[in-house]
């Protein structure tokens, strides 16, 4: 039976890291899954997300979360990045963060590529999050995963992304 | 190849409502556990918690919620801060036979960590009681999750409620 859900690649960070990076991603599935479980170096700062390395502004997204007080939303348009998580608690030690991020149809190169992301701190929020990436129609083959103001994934963080669909 | 995404267990209520399902002896062969859950309770409201506990641990959990609720389309939802883990299935007041959906996500569940719970759950009810929310949960305590429990937290869950927990695999 062909895989339909299978990892394609995962990152395990031995040692506080800006940017996790995800090349030649084979263009075999129909759906892309990216799993992040993660601390941070530093607080309020966010997961950004950019595709085939993009760094112009042809991203835009809109966020939706609750901080246990009270709900909230906001998002960005025509900027640099998506962001894929909110602004989390970060001590660079604490591994309390979960990020699930569905990027559908990645391969196809007729249209603008969307996501949904589910993210959460369990000590300061719970979002979901919907981007758009304009840069181009082109086929998925590179998701960079960055922080904001220069702040660092925390060592031990993983990263994994799945393919979805019937595979090779 | 080894399976990444695969059933582990299942469960159906079948005969009576149940107080509780549990998975026990759960492997330690994969890297995150997914726990996909189709249920309704007994409770005579319009929802109730399903909530999950590790190793038969009491204690230790915290969560923040975003919860929408059954009033009208674009009404305000509400957040808050909860000290369990819990997704939500139908109660006894919505429309017979409905049956809500809950999603638990559990990365790295065999690590020394602390352990992030990601839940998403649903109820529509054609109706105005119907609900979703998100939930960040957090299990403090650096045991590997061996067993879980969901059990409503205000009644039963009832007969034909579904409960599978998949295991993923990351290499």
């Amino acid at each position: 039976m062909p895989a339909s859900f299978e990892p394609i690649a995962s990152v395990t960070l031995s040692a506080a890291t800006a940017t996790v990076t995800f090349t030649s991603i084979p263009q075999t599935f129909t759906d892309l899954c990216l799993v992040c479980n993660y601390g941070t170096s530093s607080s309020g700062r966010t997961g950004t997300m950019r595709f085939n390395g993009d760094t112009g502004n042809n991203y835009s997204w809109r966020a939706f979360s609750g901080n246990g007080t009270s709900p909230g939303s906001g998002g960005g348009s025509n900027v640099s990045w998506f962001y894929f998580t909110g602004q989390v608690t970060g001590d660079g030690t604490t591994l309390d963060n979960v990020s699930i991020t569905h990027i559908m149809n990645y391969s196809n190169t007729t249209t603008n590529k969307s996501m949904l992301s589910r993210s959460n701190d369990p000590a300061r929020y719970t979002e979901a999050t919907v981007g758009l990436w304009r840069g181009s129609n082109a086929a998925i083959n590179r998701i960079d995963l960055g922080r904001d103001n220069a702040t660092n994934w925390a060592s031990g963080s993983t990263f994994t992304l799945y393919g979805i669909g019937t595979g090779a | 190849m080894p399976a990444t995404y695969k059933k582990i267990a299942s469960a159906t209520v079948t005969g009576s409502n149940t107080a509780s399902i549990e998975f026990t002896s759960i492997s330690a062969d994969y890297t995150d556990l997914k726990l996909v859950v189709s249920g309704r309770g007994t409770r005579s409201f319009e929802v109730d918690d399903l909530v999950i506990q590790f190793n038969s641990s009491t204690t230790g959990y915290s969560g923040r919620r975003l919860l929408g609720g059954g009033g009208a389309p674009g009404s305000s939802p509400s957040s808050d801060t909860l000290t369990d883990i819990r997704g939500a299935v139908p109660g006894a007041s919505c429309t017979a036979d409905v049956f809500g959906s809950t999603e638990f996500y559990i990365p790295n569940y065999t690590s020394s960590n602390n352990k992030s719970v990601s839940v998403d759950a649903v109820g529509e009810n054609n109706a105005v009681a119907s609900y979703n929310w998100f939930v960040a949960g957090l299990w403090s305590n650096s045991a590997a999750i061996t067993s879980i429990k969901l059990f409503a937290n205000n009644g039963n869950i009832v007969v034909n409620s579904t409960a599978t927990l998949y295991g993923i695999k990351r290499y």
